[in-house]
């Protein structure tokens, strides 16, 4: 991995191309300055800021991006960057190229059937990650690999490259995930199916990051810009499950982590988590888990 | 004085003399509890079938290698193949970019002489800058904690996961 400032000319109106990366490719800078980049087709990456907020066009679309968000770009796809904020630290990692297909090949074949059959180009389609993911461990291995970039430990560059192979892997399941998820949405143009999930998905990341506050499928579905029965409709052929469900999912599930890791009374586990009675929790944690929230502490 | 010749970035050749027996030397780098004890962190050989081998059982040749983060166990550092060992003083692995490492151990003044050879390496200007000056520079902290552990049992790796940016590290 190489850690750059953003290029200062990487424009096509100027007649200079962007480059093309053989290695993976960091870019990151402490803007003092407004920065814009033009139009051009860009790698398979990642684009984050680290701080201050950063507006990035795919496609011709609009993604702003702050706090925890990264944005995974697919190849192929035309990038321009605008950032007008003073404070703003923008964040490009571009994959090698071939690495995708390399990481996907591997996965699915093993190495047996590498040796026998030689790695050609694969037409695997990343379009089902390329949007806005709000992901807080994925922004701080990002970032993490900034600090790498600049450190003098040993080998610090070899386990940058490990780093960046383990986070591609995690991203490509989650890609494969995606796509046979949104094979459960019954549509007929593939198109469809892709904005349904990617619409869904975002909803559902949305709730991720809201969990504690009083949601409503209304608000749900507005994250997603479907009428509220649409939505709820779509979720579930997505995800097997209500939005309402996977809501409750998540509260427990964070509640148990409280529990595990913390010494947070129960009522304050139930308030932070955003459940209103003390009583409903214990029932539903008590289905989920098979023992109340009290005893499930002392691991009884 | 000897005349300057152009610098072979494909290769870097690095010696370390240790106060220690061959065997010992050649135990550190051929098993996974001699590498644990001085190298990047937690280290696993697998036959060819995958099947772990104990701590304590040499590598053989078409070994693969999984080596792990000291401080994030769960953390793959590098993979890799074993490609040669003869049991008493050569081991050879592939290290980063698939490059082969060659490990020969013999006696030298009455000292041990572990030297490291990584080879066919590119020589296009990143993998000049990420491999060649990278790896030689973390083979080199790597090799003295290898000396230090086996001349006197000091490990000088860094262990406390809040100090970042160290050689040691």
């Amino acid at each position: 991995m190489l850690v750059r400032p953003l290029p200062p000319s990487f424009n096509f109106d100027k007649g200079i191309l962007p480059p093309v990366y053989g290695d993976h490719f960091l870019f990151a800078e402490n803007l003092s300055r407004p920065y814009e980049c033009a139009e051009h087709p860009a790698g398979i990456g990642l684009l984050m800021t680290g701080k201050g907020k950063c507006n990035y066009y795919v496609n011709g679309a609009k993604y702003p991006v702050d706090n925890n968000k990264v944005f995974f770009i697919n190849r192929g796809s035309t990038l321009a960057i605008r950032a007008t904020g003073s404070e703003t630290a923008p964040v490009l990692l571009f994959f090698n190229s071939r690495l995708p297909d390399l990481v996907l090949y591997s996965m699915e074949f093993g190495n047996e059937v590498m040796l026998e059959k030689p790695f050609d180009n694969l037409p695997y389609d990343f379009s089902y990650m390329e949007r806005i993911h709000a992901d807080d461990n994925l922004h701080q291995t990002i970032l993490s690999l900034i600090e790498l970039g600049a450190s003098c430990s040993s080998f610090a560059s070899l386990t940058a490259d490990m780093m960046i192979r383990n986070l591609f892997e995690e991203l490509l399941m989650k890609n494969q995930d995606a796509y046979k998820r949104s094979q459960n949405i019954q549509a007929v143009k593939a198109s469809t199916r892709l904005e349904i999930f990617k619409r869904v998905a975002s909803a559902k990341d949305w709730m991720e990051q809201n969990y504690q506050t009083d949601i409503s499928l209304e608000n749900i579905s507005s994250i997603a810009a479907m009428n509220s029965q649409h939505f709820l409709r779509m979720f579930k052929q997505v995800y097997m499950i209500t939005p309402h469900q996977y809501l409750i999912d998540l509260k427990l599930k964070k509640a148990k982590e409280l529990l595990e890791t913390t010494r947070v009374p129960i009522n304050e586990v139930c308030q932070t988590i955003g459940f209103e009675s003390v009583f409903s929790f214990s029932v539903l944690f008590k289905n989920r888990f098979g023992t109340a929230p009290s005893y499930f502490r002392k691991g009884e | 004085m000897a005349q300057l010749t152009e610098t072979d970035f494909s290769q870097f050749k690095l010696r370390v003399n240790i106060k220690t027996s061959i065997e010992n030397a050649y135990r550190a780098w051929t098993t996974a509890a001699g590498l644990k004890a001085w190298f990047l962190g937690g280290l696993v050989f697998a036959d060819e079938n995958g099947n772990p081998r104990p701590d304590d059982s040499p590598a053989q040749v078409n070994d693969s290698y999984t080596c792990y983060s000291a401080n994030k166990p769960g953390v793959m550092l590098i993979t890799g193949k074993v490609l040669k060992v003869n049991g008493k003083d050569v081991f050879s692995f592939t290290f980063s970019k698939g490059c082969p490492v060659t490990i020969t151990i013999y006696s030298e003044q009455n000292e041990t002489i572990v030297e490291l050879i990584e080879s066919n390496l590119p020589t296009d200007e990143e993998t000049i800058r990420r491999h060649y000056v990278g790896d030689s520079k973390g083979w080199i902290f790597y090799l003295t904690n290898l000396k230090s552990v086996l001349e006197g049992g000091l490990d000088l790796r860094n262990r406390n996961e809040d100090i970042k940016n160290v050689i040691t590290h």
